[in-house]
């Protein structure tokens, strides 16, 4: 390995549709490619998994749908919040709206970033940027 | 790259999966919600709204625009609805069932290849004028702790002031669970309250310490249910009435008044707990991958056992310690029985009742007959039968083209009928039923029927059957063949081009087969059975050469070992006698190019391969074995003849590539003419 | 391809080839490659890797160099986003993308992005895509 050591990114993306994840992961990656960096992506399927996963992994980032069944992004976000633990953790809330009414929605309930479905490259990286700023993540 | 150029993409398969499950659950919502009438279940019509709504961002993302278009159309409509901004009526509910037909169709047209389809009227101006808006609703306070009323979105504080209309309590239950089994804990009572009432939202509690995990549920309550006992079932830390209901009636007590607050038109008060709960105790769902992932493990588990057993054997023939042979082999066949149970149950994982696909056959059914002007019924048996997930949903487009055409060709109009002396309403059956590893479904109608002769003219007319062909002894056979069709006219509905031939080939790839009887005046049976589950494929192992090829058994009529007294020359091509019938017959390495193997000297074994529709035979170096095999597909985009369809592992390691019976047999039957005197 | 990632590098026919570090779901070692009838040469079968039917391209056959020898235990690269394999001879590991360095192919090289010229020898990028495409009809 010779790799000189890029930024490494732990980001858990949380959706119920699998195609859906997939293409966030794929624009993660993307993003890691075009800024320098590296990402480890942690896949959940649902809030549940979501919540178990969190203390679990040193998480970076959590990208979560807002639409999904029994726990929606919405109370997930409000969960993650509400604990002390992660009450900082960077969240971008990924939902089917594009208006700003939507928006307002997730950043009431706590989430640090929106994104519109579909998004492009552009948008991506812009609304990433803004949520991490251009601060390297703590590794120990 | 977030959006594939061309749309779907790599995608356009899971977006396929995805769209048509959306459109499932969407379905079975509406469905639900016509029996509910005008009061709808809350939780419903969320869900059906959250359907559509994911239906919009899959179609979005992928990239297809006409898609996620029109679904955006309905779910604003939806929205309104779950918002109390327009009213359950028929007209509304009418207009979500059109917007969910026309999504139906769209996304059928990008199954069925089309790169960007779009609705030629938007949905939009089609939904506006069958919704009737209904009256704006003022806000009010829900003495709710400020904390939470901060925290509510639109729709929960919509749903908890619709309740506080209709005299329910409103509580909330703290949740104090243990991290390892939050979920479980988490799931059950919410499970619970949407069984006593209405689950409004999910909040964040104040757990003392921090390690737990402390969840606030917000829950309305019908007049009458007690708060107390549903938190008691919850586990719960605490239960807090936020605000009581109003005029519960006491159960049994005399007074008869409607509360104040409840406008006279509206449902009646609920008795009690609200009735038919919908949630499905003891059910999990699991993804379909991890499924196959786990049957894929049992079939890899029952690999190694075969070659354990075989290991196992040769060693212990060597061993001297009688009692340790005999312990061993004990140990052996009982993992042998436990790997052998395990398979099917894995399996069973797979299956779900074929009622998932018989309601949407039902849908299809009165839309097509209300179409066609016909007047008919359409009756399923046996909904509760078992079958693969996969094939459920794979078996719609064929099964649904049998309905179209008992409609279209059989069923006759009620004019028509009433002068035959039968009922005006035509009748079609659809029973179902196991039979062995196999489902066998029978679609029964009562129209005109199918002339035997009649379709035997017809073939030889447009040259199906050549003028001196004896006639078959199936004549209905020749209806799934291709070219062959009975209308009299281009119908709107069977569509042009598209026969029972496609009908066939589609059920052939699912490993199903498909067979008609008819008697003229009284009604055309179509029996379709399929096997129970796609995966485990009894198989033929065949080998020339060093290559290995499976061979689906159904499709082996038989083999014969060193047959070449079978073989004799007609029409200078080699033919193979099997009983009465001459067949095609070819050497497996010439009609691949692989290289003729060293020893062909007529002693090699023949396989006589057939499809439900004829049969060839086939001369291979040596027949293997017959074994249950995963056979895993092979994507389209690695370079092979098209009858190699997949690849399966064969104990002992070697690989088999899996052959599509139906286009080997039509390969040999075209030539090239193999065997003919060079 | 990304200017700034990482690559996996390999030996096939005698010389070093690499592709995307993120193109790589895993290498295996197969059983068995089971021969295609009637594909092209470069095609070496077909592989089943964690349950999965999947296509083995040969990379020395495809790049013109003699085929490597039939191995008893094959070892192939497995790649995200296409249904196929890399039949190599051997890995060398995760390398740094040596940026500034790599000079467009030489004509007729086949499926690269491009050539790194080393101290014994030569780096070739590998078009992943292109090597696959080229199989098919």
């Amino acid at each position: 390995m010779t790799a000189s050591g890029p930024i490494r990114r732990h980001v858990l993306i949380v959706d119920d549709s699998g195609p859906a994840r997939l293409l966030v992961r794929q624009a993660l990656e993307g993003w890691a490619r075009r800024t320098g960096q590296r990402v480890d992506v942690v896949e959940a399927e649902n809030g549940f998994e979501a919540l178990r996963e969190l203390p679990r992994a040193p998480i970076d980032l959590v990208l979560t749908d807002v639409n999904m069944p029994t726990l929606s992004g919405l109370e997930l976000i409000r969960m993650i919040r509400s604990r002390p633990e992660q009450s900082a953790l960077p969240v971008i809330a990924v939902s089917t709206e594009r208006d700003a009414e939507d928006a307002a929605r997730a950043r009431k309930a706590g989430a640090d970033g929106y994104l519109g479905k579909p998004f492009d490259v552009e948008t991506f990286d812009r609304v990433l940027g803004e949520v991490l700023g251009s601060k390297a993540p703590e590794e120990p | 790259m977030t959006r594939p150029k061309k749309p779907g993409g790599a995608f356009s398969g899971e977006f396929l999966a995805e769209a048509e499950m959306l459109l499932e659950e969407a379905g079975c919502g509406i469905d639900a919600l016509d029996a509910d009438g005008d009061d709808p279940n809350p939780e419903r019509v969320n869900a059906l709204f959250r359907s559509v709504h994911s239906l919009k961002g899959v179609a979005g993302m992928v990239g297809y625009a006409g898609v996620a278009d029109a679904a955006h159309a309905l779910e604003a409509l939806l929205d309104d609805l779950r918002m109390g901004r327009v009213p359950a009526s028929p007209a509304v509910r009418g207009a979500v069932r059109e917007g969910l037909g026309a999504l139906s169709t769209l996304v059928a047209r990008v199954a069925a290849g089309e790169d960007a389809p779009r609705l030629e009227t938007p949905l939009k101006d089609r939904l506006e004028g069958l919704v009737r808006p209904a009256e704006p609703r003022g806000t009010e306070s829900l003495r709710l702790p400020p904390e939470l009323d901060a925290s509510l979105s639109d729709y929960e504080r919509h749903r908890a002031s619709e309740a506080g209309k209709r005299g329910k309590a409103l509580v909330l239950v703290d949740l104090d669970l243990d991290f390892d089994s939050f979920d479980a804990g988490l799931r059950n009572a919410m499970s619970e309250a949407s069984a006593a009432g209405e689950l409004i939202g999910t909040f964040p509690g104040t757990a003392a310490d921090p390690a737990r995990m402390a969840f606030r549920l917000l829950v309305a309550l019908p007049p009458g249910c007690d708060a107390a006992a549903l938190g008691t079932r919850c586990s719960a830390r605490d239960v807090v009435t936020v605000s009581a209901g109003r005029a519960a009636p006491p159960p049994s007590a005399a007074p008869a008044r409607l509360p104040a607050a409840v406008p006279a038109e509206s449902a009646p008060p609920e008795p009690g707990p609200e009735a038919a709960p919908q949630v499905a105790r003891g059910v999990v769902r699991v993804p379909l991958e991890k499924v196959a992932a786990l049957v894929d493990l049992a079939g890899e588990l029952a690999l190694a056992r075969s070659a354990l057993g075989r290991s196992l054997g040769q060693a212990l023939a060597g061993a001297s310690d009688r009692g340790a042979r005999f312990e061993a082999q004990r140990a052996f066949a009982r993992l042998d029985r436990l790997v052998a149970t395990l398979g099917p149950a894995a399996l069973a994982l797979r299956l779900v009742p074929v009622e998932t696909l018989t309601t949407r056959l039902a849908r299809a059914f009165a839309r097509t007959a209300s179409a066609l002007g016909r007047e008919a019924d359409f009756v399923v048996q046996g909904v509760e039968t078992e079958i693969d997930k996969v094939l459920a949903d794979e078996l719609g487009d064929p099964l649904l083209h049998i309905l179209r055409n008992a409609l279209d060709h059989g069923i006759e109009s009620p004019e028509e009928r009433s002068s035959a002396g039968k009922p005006r309403r035509g009748r079609v059956a659809l029973t179902v039923a196991p039979s062995g590893r196999e489902v066998v479904l029978t679609f029964s109608d009562d129209g005109r029927g199918v002339d035997a002769a009649g379709v035997v003219a017809k073939a030889r007319q447009t040259g199906l059957l050549g003028a001196t062909d004896p006639d078959p002894s199936d004549p209905f056979a020749l209806l799934f063949r291709p070219g062959f069709s009975t209308a009299r006219e281009v119908s709107e509905i069977s569509g042009r081009g598209v026969g029972l031939d496609v009908v066939r080939e589609k059920l052939a790839a699912l490993g199903g087969r498909v067979s008609v009887r008819s008697i003229p005046g009284s009604g055309t049976t179509f029996e379709v059975v399929v096997p129970m589950t796609l995966v485990l494929l009894e198989s033929l192992v065949v080998r020339v050469g060093e290559v290995w090829f499976a061979l689906p058994g159904e499709n082996v009529r038989r083999t014969l070992q060193g047959a070449a007294d079978g073989v004799e020359i007609v029409d200078g091509r080699a033919c193979f006698r099997d009983g009465d019938e001459a067949l095609p017959l070819a050497r497996l390495d010439a009609l691949f190019g692989l290289p003729k193997s060293a020893g062909s000297d007529g002693a090699e074994p023949v396989v006589v391969a057939e499809d439900g529709r004829r049969a060839a035979a086939l001369v291979v170096d040596a027949v293997e074995g017959v074994w249950d095999l995963l056979v895993k597909p092979l994507a389209d985009s690695v370079p092979r003849p098209k009858e190699i369809v997949g690849a399966a592992e064969v104990p002992g390691g070697e690989i088999a590539l899996a052959l599509d019976a139906g286009a080997l047999i039509a390969r040999i039957h075209s030539g090239p003419a193999e065997g003919r005197t060079a | 391809m990304s200017g700034d990632g990482l690559l996996l590098a390999f030996r096939a026919g005698g010389e070093r080839f690499a592709v995307p570090l993120d193109r790589v779901r895993e290498a295996a070692r197969p059983r068995r490659i089971a021969p295609l009838p009637g594909a092209p040469p470069e095609w070496s079968g077909v592989a089943l890797v964690r349950g999965e039917a999947i296509g083995v391209i040969d990379v020395a056959a495809a790049m013109g160099l003699s085929r490597a020898h039939a191995d008893p235990a094959p070892l192939v690269v497995v790649l995200y986003g296409s249904d196929h394999a890399l039949l190599v001879d051997s890995i060398d590991g995760v390398e740094t993308y040596p940026a500034g360095r790599v000079a467009p192919p030489p004509p007729g090289r086949g499926a690269l992005h491009g050539i790194v010229a080393e101290e014994l020898g030569f780096l070739s990028l590998l078009d992943v895509d292109r090597l696959a495409a080229r199989g098919e009809r």
